[in-house]
């Protein structure tokens, strides 16, 4: 059995941040760090190490992209999960997981990420 | 032209008048035989075609300036004369001597011999190069403001879908605990649920006809997204949806059909109002896939058929009418193609057709 899946969650919306890794905490999810740009997603990679980042695309400043870029320069098998109300960035093969549009069905997300755990 | 000529030309004759109307008209005038030889013509003519009279007259036919894609109008107006005699303010384009080309207007009519036999015809020709740039001015105007409408369309989208996405976590967050309490409410979280998905899906209508974001294929279980978009949709009353039993594995982007299949659905929910079958199948074929959306609601008569998947068309009082104008885009970026077959009082059937190899088409596009 796979040990208690862990993540961090970047987002410019605090209350989502705080209102996603709720539901993901009482569904067995260990939420290691809340980011609120690309820097943070960053930073908290490197300090917690997580299983999985839950990242938004647009944000102010440092945006999903850059997150991106700098996880996978630390990290080319950190396992990304994007959640953006909008974004045309065109996705390469391997740099995400799974996309997700706002507002989106948080027991499907676990599924994904448990799924890309055991993989 | 009765042949009177007013007073104060007296002395000039008849013949100069005329002869001078044709030859120093600014509209383009030129005389042909039978055969379509060019037997005369006038300043302007030779001018805007970049010749001198003299290269032209007896020498050329009216194929030698035309553009090569208005030569077949040219032929039925030439056959469209010789039959009736007559032909007005028939669009083409021609060609001028080193070879750009131009739009005109261009009209008929027969000249006859003493004997009343039709001999040829004189056409009058306008050049309408200026209504064009005017026309290709309003067009770029247009696209202009489509790109303003797409750019506010994606802002307004992020910003909405964020408090939405706020409003659904907690409704999610709410319905797992257990609390007899809480549980006591479900009918109402229902309800709300329902109404985030429904803002939801305008949102997603608007912004996927206005701006498409880039396919992200992956291979997809069709069954799993065809069970994620039926659960998404919540029960309706008296509504039967049948899921299909056979599964294919298909390269498309799931986030995309499930916006089609929703749409699709809704649609079909929304026509039987209370009660109903909907009946989806997966047919797999050699080098594509069919999926049916199957209802026995109240049908859809032939003279809307047409018109349902062009954008803004809508016989509700709710919604965009970008569904079915989005749902052929997004069948459009998957190469694939979508028709429905329809009897009124029997029920609609809509058939999307998606090819297996989606990944090698769109390498190429």
């Amino acid at each position: 059995m796979l040990d208690k899946p862990s993540g961090i969650i970047i987002d410019d919306d605090t209350d989502l941040v705080d209102i996603t890794s709720m539901f993901l905490e009482t569904n067995g999810v260990e939420i290691r760090g809340k980011g609120y740009n690309g820097c943070d997603a960053d930073k908290l990679y490197q300090q917690v190490k997580p299983d999985f980042v839950l990242l938004d695309m647009k944000m102010p400043h440092y945006d999903g992209e850059y997150a991106i870029k700098k996880i996978k320069e630390q990290d080319p098998n950190a396992k990304i999960f994007v959640v953006t109300g909008y974004t045309d960035h065109e996705f390469s093969a391997n740099e995400v997981i799974e996309v997700f549009t706002k507002p989106c069905n948080l027991k499907q997300l676990i599924k994904s990420v448990k799924t890309s755990l055991v993989n | 032209m009765s042949g009177h000529v007013p007073r104060i030309l007296d002395g000039l004759g008849k013949e100069t008048v005329f002869r001078e109307l044709y030859e120093n008209s600014p509209d383009l005038y030129r005389t042909i035989d039978l055969n379509g030889k060019i037997i005369l013509c006038n300043h302007s003519y030779a001018k805007s075609l970049g010749y001198t009279i003299h290269e032209i007259k007896n020498n050329h036919t009216i194929y030698d300036h035309v553009s090569k894609n208005s030569i077949k109008i040219l032929k039925d107006t030439f056959e469209e004369w010789k039959n009736t005699g007559n032909v007005s303010n028939i669009e083409l384009w021609l060609k001028r001597k080193d070879n750009t080309e131009f739009p005109v207007l261009l009209s008929v009519n027969s000249i006859y011999n003493i004997s009343g036999k039709v001999i040829g015809s004189n056409t009058v020709i306008r050049d309408i190069s200026d209504m064009y740039s005017a026309k290709d001015e309003i067009d770029f105007l247009k696209i202009q403001r489509f790109s303003v409408l797409g750019q506010l369309s994606a802002r307004i989208a992020h910003d909405v879908r964020n408090p939405l996405a706020i409003i659904s976590n907690a409704l999610q967050i709410l319905t797992i605990q257990n609390n007899s309490e809480l549980e006591k409410h479900n009918p109402l979280f229902t309800k709300m649920e329902k109404a985030v998905m429904r803002i939801t899906h305008q949102v997603n209508d608007v912004l996927d006809y206005v701006r498409p974001r880039p396919l992200n294929i992956k291979s997809h279980s069709l069954l799993d997204i065809l069970c994620q978009t039926v659960e998404s949709i919540k029960e309706s009353k008296g509504i039967v949806i049948n899921i299909p039993k056979n599964d294919v594995n298909l390269y498309c982007d799931a986030t995309k059909l499930e916006i089609l299949f929703v749409n699709l659905i809704l649609n079909s929910i929304q026509s039987m109002s209370s009660k109903g079958i909907i009946n989806i199948r997966i047919i797999e074929q050699t080098s594509s896939v069919v999926i049916d959306i199957e209802d026995n609601g109240p049908g859809i008569p032939d003279d809307l058929k047409i018109k349902i998947f062009e954008p803004l068309f809508t016989t509700k009082q709710t919604g965009t009418g970008l569904g079915l104008a989005s749902c052929k885009t997004i069948v459009d970026s998957h190469h694939g193609t979508i028709s429905l077959t329809s009897t009124v009082e029997k029920g609609t059937t809509f058939s999307i057709e998606i090819p297996k190899n989606l990944v090698e088409l769109v390498k190429t596009d």
